[in-house]
């Protein structure tokens, strides 16, 4: 209770009264109280009545998969696991898997017309109804950056804003959506097993690529 | 609503900083708080726009993925829930402009995935949802500043779908009933002081 505020009308019992769980007496004085232009009164109906409202604009909860997808991005708990505990690749397991259908480097002429100062390896995969490019490329020092070009098998369908999101075994590395084109830029990625998941459109299903960047020991 | 009567969604509460911090520090379990006391409140964004619960879910996941990748360079940290309602709402328009050219490819008529339609979900009208989403930013905005007992009990008691009577509600959280009466006056008092009247 605030100094000046009325006996019958703290902020506890004014909620009450407005909730319909005060006896008729306690409701008639409170009421009086509300019809006398009681100042604490009106104040806390004023905000009950806001409040009210907003919790009356439902939001209905998320749903658990996402709600775990949320949580699973962040910082990893210390000592969460062993660096090779492949457990976090759990988290692709409703993406269908692409497989690998090309590589620059198993095709020489390919490979070799580049210098080695750019050297830039392609990989395909595929995956029902979208091959997914992977061109990567170390254009500074040791870090490996890659872009991922979407290439729909419907010549119709349309590879433009989809969402592709990067993760390593530390968490959530990139979220983008594509360009126009449907081409993402991924930036560095670690030299680490890297995963790439391509949300599913009404042309494809959600697509993961597994990728191993670790530097050969 | 009007525009003079919209909350002002961080104008007394700067309950962010803090997890915001902590979770530019590495902590695990602060990333885990500000998704709860937030995830509802983005995926409401989508929804409110009419796309459908998969569509929402990757809205939702977009939205805080661009917070955790974005987290070193965030201007105002007492700004993160308008900054989310923005980033959701771009992310939402994407979604809609990519429905709707997709029902151009695929004309003349292609339903999707669960029957709703983005574009009639986007045909409501977006003052309505601004402003509807604003006045949850500051509901939610003040649940989060709260302690996590407030907040799960003031949830429990005016969001939760579950049956909000006191006795319900003590078994849900394991107290007992004659607590939730005093906790939850004791609990509201605090919201209004953090949300204040204006």
């Amino acid at each position: 209770m605030t100094s000046g505020e009325h006996p019958a009308a703290d902020f506890g019992t004014v909620v009450d009264w407005l909730e319909g769980r005060l006896d008729a007496d306690a409701s008639a004085r409170v009421e009086r109280l509300a019809l006398d232009g009681a100042p604490d009164v009106l104040a806390t109906v004023a905000w009950w009545r806001r409040f009210h409202a907003a919790t009356s604009l439902a939001t209905e909860p998320v749903p658990d998969g996402l709600a775990a997808r949320l949580r699973a991005m962040g910082p990893i708990e210390p000592g969460a696991g062993p660096a090779e505990d492949a457990s976090w690749l759990d988290r692709f397991a409703g993406a269908v898997r692409a497989t690998l259908s090309f590589d620059s480097v198993q095709a020489p002429g390919l490979a070799m017309a580049r210098s080695s100062s750019d050297a830039t390896r392609q990989l395909i995969f595929s995956g029902p109804g979208l091959d997914v490019a992977v061109d990567l490329s170390e254009p500074r020092g040791n870090e490996l950056t890659a872009g991922v070009q979407l290439l729909p098998l419907d010549r119709h369908a349309d590879a433009a804003a989809v969402l592709v999101q990067t993760w390593a075994r530390s968490g959530l590395v990139a979220s983008q959506r594509s360009d126009d084109l449907g081409r993402v830029e991924l930036g560095v990625l670690p030299a680490d097993v890297v995963v790439m998941e391509v949300d599913r459109t009404s042309a494809w299903p959600a697509v993961h690529v597994e990728l191993d960047l670790r530097r050969p020991a | 609503m009007t525009s003079s009567a919209r909350p002002a969604a961080g104008s007394r509460v700067a309950p962010d900083a803090d997890l915001l911090s902590r979770c530019r520090a590495g902590d695990p379990r602060a990333w885990r708080e500000l998704v709860t006391a937030y995830e509802r409140l983005v995926y409401s964004v989508p929804r409110s726009y009419g796309l459908d619960r998969e569509d929402a879910e990757d809205v939702t996941q977009t939205t805080f993925a661009q917070l955790l990748s974005g987290l070193g360079s965030l201007r105002d940290d007492g700004s993160l829930v308008p900054w989310l309602g923005t980033v959701a709402r771009r992310q939402t328009w994407r979604v809609i402009d990519r429905r709707r050219r997709e029902r151009e490819v695929f004309a003349p008529a292609q339903p999707d995935r669960d029957g709703t339609d983005p574009a009639a979900g986007a045909a409501h009208d977006p003052v309505d949802a601004y402003d509807e989403w604003m006045q949850r930013a500051w509901l939610y905005q003040g649940l989060a500043s709260l302690d996590p007992a407030c907040r799960r009990l003031l949830q429990a008691l005016y969001l939760d779908d579950a049956d909000p009577s006191y006795q319900a509600v003590a078994a849900r959280l394991g107290k007992a009933v004659g607590t939730i009466g005093p906790a939850r006056a004791r609990c509201l008092r605090r919201l209004r002081s953090v949300m204040g009247d204006q």
